[in-house]
C-alpha cells in the first residue's frame, strides 16, 4: 500500500471511531453506570484506539470489534479497581437499583419528566407495548403469539408508537436524540 | 445483524434497554450499536421510556450521588481560577526554604476548572479531554503520557501549559521544558506568566539555576519576581 493510501485509511478509521462517540458512551455507561468513571473508561477506549490507528497497528477484525475488544478490557479494569475498593467508598450509584433497568440512571429527571408527559398522551394499548418491549424485555414475536396478532403488525404498532413520541418531545427529538446530549445540554 | 432485513427484525435493542440478553448476545448487539445510528436512537429512546415506566431518574448529586462530584463531559480551554493561590503558594514556599531541591518542587500543581461547551467533539478534543480528565483528578502521570501522545503543533497554548505542569507535578521536570518555553514564547497568552515560574522550576531540577532566573527575573509578574528573587537568594555565594 502506497503511503498516501495509508494516510487516507488512517484518515478514513479515525472517522469512524468519532462517529462510534456516543454509542460507546452508551455501552459504558450501561456497564459502570453513569459517572466519572464512565466517562473516563470511554476517554481511554478512545485513546488506545487513536493510538493504534496513528501507529497503523494491525486492526483484523473490524473496527467496531477491535473498539469493542478495548472497550471490554478498560471496563473489566475498572470492575476490578472497583472491587478492591472498601465498600463504603465504593460510589452509591454503582450499586444496583433493584428496580432499574441497565440504561435508565443516565436519564435524568428533566429528561424523565419530558418522557413522562408524551407517555402519558400514548394510547394505553400502545404505552403496554412499549413497556413490554423496554421494560419487560419481552420480544416482539412473544408479544404477538400473547396477543393473537401477526408480529409484523406488533412490530408496526411498536415503529408508530416510537414515533409518535419523537413526534410528542418536539424537535430535538426528530433525530431520535431523546436524551439530550450532555455536551450540547442548555444549563 | 449484518442486512437491513435482519435488523428490521431484531429485538436486541429493547432487550439491550431492558437487560434481557445474554452475554453473548449483549456482546454482538454492543458492537453492532458502535456503527448503527438507528439502533443508538432506539437505545436512547427505550432507556427514556425505561426510566419513565420505572420511575428512575438519575439523582442529582446533592442527593448523595457521586462521591468525586460531576464533571462536565468535555473541557475545551484550561480557566485561570486558582491561579494566584498556586503563586502564593510558591511565595510561601520560597520565603521558608531556599533549598534548591524545595525551591525546585512543585507543591501546588495549578488547578483546573472544567468549563463546558456546546461544540461537537472533535478528535483533537477527545484526546485532550482524556488528559485534562486525567489532571483534574490529580493523576499527572497519566495526564503527562496523553498530552504526550497528542502532536506537538496541535496543542493550544493552555493545553502545553497543563503538559508541563503535569509533567513537572509527575517528577518529569525535563518533559516540562519544552511545552512550557512554547508557553512562555507566546508572550501575550495569560498562561506565559504562571508558565515562566513553572519553567524554572523545570530548570532548576537539571541544576540550571542561572537559566531558571533568566526565565523570572524579565517578568513584571510579581510571582514570578519573587520567584527570581528565591532564586538569586539560593545563588549566593554565601549560601551555596
Amino acid at each position: 500500500m502506497t503511503s498516501g493510501a495509508v494516510r487516507e485509511q488512517t484518515l478514513k478509521l479515525r472517522e469512524e471511531l468519532i462517529a462510534m462517540i456516543p454509542s460507546l458512551e452508551i455501552i459504558v455507561a450501561r456497564a459502570l453506570g453513569p459517572g466519572d468513571d464512565a466517562r473516563d473508561a470511554a476517554q481511554e477506549v478512545l485513546t488506545r484506539a487513536l493510538a493504534a490507528i496513528d501507529q497503523d497497528r494491525p486492526i483484523r477484525e473490524s473496527l467496531a470489534a477491535f473498539v469493542h475488544g478495548i472497550a471490554a478490557h478498560v471496563i473489566a479494569d475498572v470492575r476490578a479497581a472497583r472491587a478492591r475498593l472498601p465498600v463504603t467508598e465504593v460510589d452509591a450509584d454503582q450499586l444496583s437499583v433493584e428496580d432499574a433497568g441497565p440504561l435508565d440512571r443516565m436519564i435524568d429527571d428533566q429528561e424523565r419528566g419530558a418522557m413522562d408527559g408524551a407517555l402519558a398522551r400514548l394510547d394505553p394499548d400502545d404505552r403496554e407495548l412499549l413497556r413490554r418491549c423496554y421494560v419487560a424485555g419481552e420480544t416482539v414475536a412473544a408479544i404477538a403469539a400473547d396477543l393473537g396478532e401477526p408480529a409484523s403488525r406488533v412490530r408496526k404498532r411498536k415503529s408508530r408508537a416510537l414515533q409518535q413520541l419523537r413526534a410528542l418531545l418536539g424537535p430535538g427529538a426528530r433525530d431520535g436524540h431523546i436524551l439530550a446530549d450532555p455536551r450540547t445540554r442548555k444549563t | 445483524m449484518n442486512d437491513a432485513a435482519d435488523h428490521e427484525e431484531s429485538d436486541a435493542a429493547q432487550g439491550y434497554v431492558a437487560g434481557t440478553l445474554g452475554p453473548e448476545e449483549t456482546a454482538a448487539f454492543e458492537r453492532h450499536l458502535l456503527t448503527c445510528a438507528a439502533c443508538r436512537d432506539e437505545v436512547r429512546q427505550g432507556a427514556a421510556i425505561s426510566a419513565s415506566m420505572r420511575g428512575v431518574a438519575e439523582r442529582a448529586p446533592a442527593a448523595g450521588g457521586e462521591r468525586r462530584g460531576r464533571r462536565p463531559t468535555v473541557w475545551k480551554a484550561p480557566v485561570f481560577a486558582g491561579l494566584g493561590l498556586a503563586a502564593a503558594v510558591v511565595l510561601l514556599v520560597t520565603s521558608r526554604d531556599d533549598d534548591a531541591a524545595r525551591l525546585a518542587r512543585l507543591y501546588t500543581p495549578p488547578p483546573f476548572e472544567a468549563m463546558p461547551v456546546r461544540a461537537p467533539l472533535t478528535e483533537l478534543d477527545v484526546l485532550v479531554d482524556g488528559a485534562m480528565a486525567a489532571y483534574a483528578t490529580g493523576d499527572y502521570g497519566r495526564a503527562r503520557e496523553r498530552f504526550a501522545r497528542i502532536p506537538a503543533g496541535e496543542l493550544t497554548t493552555g493545553a502545553r501549559f497543563y503538559f508541563g505542569a503535569a509533567a513537572l507535578a509527575d517528577g518529569r521536570a525535563s518533559a516540562a521544558r519544552e511545552p512550557l518555553a512554547r508557553v512562555v514564547a507566546d508572550s501575550l497568552s495569560p498562561f506565559a506568566a504562571p508558565a515562566r515560574v513553572l519553567l524554572a522550576k523545570a530548570l532548576l531540577h537539571g541544576g540550571l539555576a542561572d537559566s531558571a532566573l533568566a526565565t523570572v527575573a524579565v517578568s513584571r509578574d510579581a510571582a514570578a519576581r519573587a520567584f527570581a528573587d528565591s532564586i538569586r537568594t539560593l545563588l549566593r555565594p554565601s549560601r551555596r
